[in-house]
């Protein structure tokens, strides 16, 4: 049985997939790459990235200023060695996406333009107006065009990592188009699935950030660390959670509550709209307990006002947000405020690597959101993930190409075996057994559970209450019934299938925040109100049982920085 | 605001597994002021009929996903109102000119071809070392190929393009403009490497100016202006080098 | 390089004779307008056709071309010649018209220093030479 083998296998096409992918193939001569995504690699969800991407580039900034704004950022949490070494490398990686043309903004002399982003104490966040990640999507993806040495499956499936003897050996993917599955085998395979941000009811991402690539981790057994940190945005649209991106504070926007005052004051005095979005978006909800907030028919929200920044800087820095407003909402920022509330938009926590990537099961690695290095610990900044694809993906691609040179494929007949069995697996789970419950009534009830115990507000009851709901979504989802039981483009069993890997994510989010007894960065409980380094300084982890998770821990490294009071 | 009103949505249906031929169905969806016709087919697929199959992700018009033929127009399914629509039914096809692979989804395999064709990348004779910094390049530098980078491969274009549904050689608006982008950027070296794909007969020659392509870009990106652009560029170079063979061609 | 080995069957729409009149149920103008420039083609070549044949004449001496000429003068060949112009002069304004396409919105072709020519100049530019040129011909043939 012939079965497609590659040195490197990604899962993922976006801004860490195909970073990863070229560095792969530029590793060794012969590198043999393949890359598989659920979606048309430039469909990925890095497209929407709007505000930019952080690296120290001009002379009154410096390593150590970058380092320690990430670090205090993250609430003492993010690991210190990675943060160095990101910080380092972060330059030459924005440097090589201007060399595989990423159209930067400019400043008059020629040299790319930065632009101010919370918690980033001076301009160090490069930008190509406000579609940043679109444009470095493209750039990356028209760039890998031209390396024969990568192979696409475009619109292939996931659905399990292949397993033997303790490593990693490629996977099992659903080929949508036609609706069979097949095994693909890979000396070494890197996940770059992106994050979860769709089990939550209100977000910024896209249809396809289910937590994939973190549920196929967890399912063989590599543990998920710091789930619990979810970074609300605080300014996206009510309703449909499109993203106002963070660039509109940088280049000037205030917030205003329904009283007509810039109620930041109050709270990140020193920042005002340049604070941290964890404070920001708490802020947003002491505000509505006072009620000064406005009511509309999608909830709260608060006004984002443009209009003193004028119609050529907007349409100059800003061009993005005017269209997108004026599309969803009807309203022209030029001339009038923007609604804004807090909106789910990031996954701190992802599948458990060390600073290269590496899981700690053999031929895994990961990269990108879906992975946690740790550089964002309990808070990113805004601006650092997209820089973190880049460094992290070229860093794991690297590690992973390095490993696939002294390593063996595995037997190909056990692997088209894997692959039969896992289209038996799928067949009767979803075609089989007549099920009664309705895909998107399960994904319903879950994103209301997630936003009622682990919310922007969280505390024991109510997370308790969560874990529970989530036991019995799980039972429900073996009795899943799907309307389609056709092969080709089947996308009502795709969307069956990453229900499952929701239900997987935010059982092992839910129970990290339960035992999380204390309150950091994103992480707020208002029954443990105060951080406990004493206790809680360290990552969770979080290990799939049959039972519930088991939650270990490990120590944070720490190397110039001591934990210190987080005060903006 | 937040009132619901009854709209009929009738969809272009096609399983190939079953039929040989598309045939149609018509749902009626409840929907909000603010619903766009991409959430009337979610909430088709989730509540009414989970076998309707169609592309999406962003919701927001950015990653290229959703476009479809509303009404006979190729538009973004995540960006066209429904309100805009009602009380009259909405019509959703998937994008002509394009094969049929399920239902609303296409095969848009031709396009990433076509994409690749146009070499859609840097190039030059000697590459700046990392280590060196970046390429200067001035606002008014960038100012020049910036609207040809802000295509999303929707492929709208193609769908409007009657030259590409008559002439399936045709490279087609968006994969042209996007050669033309890098020809028009200051750091690449490239132009001649394109021509063969861009100034032949199944590039700039094949289009005959209908202008559709420019209409329905959704991100105004006009590619009929970037084919133009080079019609003139190449005739100019070529006459160039007819009156001049000793100047030197770049 | 997309590994599709696994092609599934699919539906090629016809597409119909009368796609620039009707676009599934629509007109489109812009489609119309299109095969209108297209269909200029037609009598400007006629026209073209006519014009070589008279020259042709001159050759023949005087009376071959008097003859010619009073021949044009029936109603059908007048018809002729002024749908021939209208069309010449719709596909020179719509053809000149397209010279703004290279100058769109400061990124075009025709630039003083960095500057951009502004479109319009470009259009108005290019009609006023075409109206130029035309007197200076007219010119040339009256007085000859
Ligand atoms: C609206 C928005 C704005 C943002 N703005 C910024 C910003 O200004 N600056 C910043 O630094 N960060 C920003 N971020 C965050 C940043 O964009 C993301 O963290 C980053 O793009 C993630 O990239 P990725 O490569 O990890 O994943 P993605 O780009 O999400 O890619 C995931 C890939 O995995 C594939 N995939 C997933 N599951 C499967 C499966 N089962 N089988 C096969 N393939 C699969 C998908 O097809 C896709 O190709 C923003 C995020 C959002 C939502
Ligand atoms: S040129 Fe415009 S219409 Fe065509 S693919 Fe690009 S964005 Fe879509
Ligand atoms: S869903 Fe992304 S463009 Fe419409």
């Amino acid at each position: 049985m012939n079965i497609p083998k590659h040195d490197v296998l990604l899962i993922g096409g976006g801004g860490a997939g195909l970073r990863a992918a070229i560095a792969a193939s530029e590793t060794y001569r012969g590198a043999d790459i393949g890359v598989v995504s659920k979606v048309y690699p430039m469909r990925s969800h890095t497209v929407s990235a709007e505000g930019g991407t952080a690296a120290v580039m001009r002379e009154d900034d410096n390593l150590d200023l970058h380092a320690y704004d990430t670090i205090k950022g993250s609430d003492f949490l993010g690991d210190q060695d990675v943060v160095e070494a990101f910080v380092k490398e972060a330059i030459d990686e924005v440097i090589q996406l201007e060399h595989w043309g990423c159209p930067w903004s400019r400043d008059e002399d020629g040299r790319v333009s930065v632009r101010a982003f919370g918690g980033m104490s001076v301009k160090r966040t490069l930008y190509a107006a406000d579609k940043t990640g679109f444009h470095m999507l493209h750039a990356l993806f028209q760039t890998s065009l031209k390396y024969d040495a990568i192979t696409r499956y475009d619109e292939w499936f996931v659905t399990s990592l292949l397993v033997e003897d303790g490593r990693v050996c490629g996977v099992t993917a659903l080929n949508i188009r036609s609706g069979n599955i097949h095994a693909i085998g890979a000396k070494s395979v890197i996940i770059c699935t992106g994050g979860a941000g769709k089990i939550f009811p209100f977000t910024t991402n896209a249809a396809i950030k289910n937590g994939d690539g973190m549920a196929l981790a967890y399912r063989i057994g590599c543990p998920l660390k710091d789930l619990e940190f979810v970074q609300y945005h605080p300014t996206g649209l009510p309703g449909t959670g499109i993203l106002m991106t963070e660039a509109s504070r940088g280049e000037g926007g205030h917030l205003v509550n329904s009283k007509g005052e810039r109620y930041l004051s109050e709270y990140v005095p020193g920042k005002m709209e340049l604070g941290p979005r964890d404070i920001l978006s708490r802020s947003f909800i002491h505000e509505q307990h006072q009620g000064n907030v406005f009511e509309g028919p999608d909830g709260s929200y608060v006004h984002l006002d443009l209009r003193h920044l004028g119609e050529k800087v907007i349409d100059e820095k800003l061009p993005f947000v005017r269209e997108l407003t004026r599309n969803y909402v009807g309203i022209d920022p030029v001339h009038e405020p923007i609604p804004v509330r807090p909106v789910v938009h990031y996954c701190m926590g992802g599948v458990h690597t060390d600073i290269n990537g590496a899981t700690p099961i053999s031929g895994l690695y990961a990269a990108g959101e879906a992975a946690c290095v740790s550089l964002n610990g309990a808070n990113r900044l805004g601006s650092n993930s997209l820089t973190e694809c880049l460094v992290f993906g070229a860093r794991a691609g690297q590690v992973a190409a390095q490993h696939a040179a002294d390593t063996d494929f595995a037997d190909s007949a056990s692997m088209a075996k894997m692959a039969q069995d896992e289209q038996k697996r799928i067949e009767t789970q979803f075609f089989g057994n007549n099920g009664k419950e309705r895909v998107a009534n399960i994904r319903d009830d879950l994103r209301k559970t997630m936003e009622e115990g682990a919310g922007i507000f969280r505390t024991e009851d109510a997370l308790k209450a969560t874990c529970d709901t989530i036991r019995t979504l799980k039972e429900r989802y073996e009795n899943i019934g799907i309307d389609d039981h056709s092969r080709v483009f089947n996308t009502d069993l795709v969307n069956a299938l990453e229900l499952g890997y929701m239900l997987d994510v935010a059982e092992g989010l839910a129970h990290s925040a339960l035992l999380r007894r204390e309150s950091r960065g994103s992480h707020a409980r208002s029954d443990y109100e105060e951080r406990d380094d004493e206790n809680f300084l360290k990552h969770s982890l979080a290990y799939q049982t049959d039972g519930d998770p088991r939650i270990e821990y490990l120590p944070v490294t720490l190397t110039r920085w001591e934990p210190e009071e987080r005060t903006y | 605001m937040s009132d619901l009103r009854t709209i009929k949505i009738t969809v272009l249906r096609y399983r190939p597994e079953e039929e040989d031929a598309p045939t149609e169905q018509t749902y009626e969806v409840e929907f909000r002021d603010d619903w766009v016709v991409l959430d009337a087919l979610n909430h088709i697929k989730d509540h009414i009929d989970g076998t309707l199959s169609f592309r999406w992700s962003c919701r927001m018009g950015v990653c290229g996903s959703c476009g479809m033929m509303v009404n006979g127009e190729p538009k973004l399914t995540c960006a066209a109102m429904l309100r805009d629509y009602y009380p009259n039914e909405v019509r959703v096809e998937p994008l002509v000119n394009f094969p049929i692979v399920r239902d609303l989804v296409i095969d848009m395999t031709d396009f990433m071809d076509k994409l690749k064709a146009v070499k859609p990348w840097i190039i030059r004779e000697e590459e700046k070392p990392v280590s060196e910094g970046e390429y200067l390049q001035t606002p008014d530098q960038l100012k020049d190929y910036k609207q040809f980078s802000q295509c999303i491969n929707c492929m709208l274009c193609y769908a409007a393009c009657p030259v590409y549904g008559l002439e399936h050689d045709f490279v087609g608006p968006a994969a042209i403009a996007l050669g033309h982008r890098y020809n028009l950027d200051s750091r690449d070296e490239g132009n001649q490497q394109r021509q063969h794909v861009i100034a032949s007969k199944e590039g700039i020659w094949e289009c005959t100016y209908v202008g559709e392509c420019s209409v329905v870009c959704p991100k105004h990106v006009d590619p009929a202006e970037a084919i133009q652009q080079t019609k003139v560029a190449t005739t100019t170079n070529r006459f160039k080098s007819l009156v001049m063979p000793w100047g030197n061609k770049k | 390089m997309m590994l599709d080995s696994e092609t599934t069957k699919t539906y090629t729409r016809p597409i119909s004779k009368a796609w620039w009149l009707r676009d599934r149920g629509h007109f489109n103008r812009r489609y119309f307008m299109f095969l209108l420039r297209e269909l200029t083609s037609v009598f400007v070549a006629l026209y073209v056709v006519l014009f070589i044949y008279e020259i042709f004449l001159l050759t023949k001496g005087p009376d071959a071309h008097t003859a010619f000429r009073e021949s044009m003068s029936a109603g059908p060949w007048i018809a002729f010649h002024i749908i021939a112009l209208l069309f010449a002069l719709y596909h020179s304004y719509t053809w000149l018209g397209l010279t703004t396409k290279m100058q769109a919105a400061g990124r075009g072709l025709v630039k003083i220093g960095t500057k951009t020519l502004p479109p319009i100049l470009i259009a108005l530019g290019s009609y006023g030479a075409w109206i130029v040129a035309t007197c200076v011909i007219a010119y040339l043939f009256l007085t000859l």
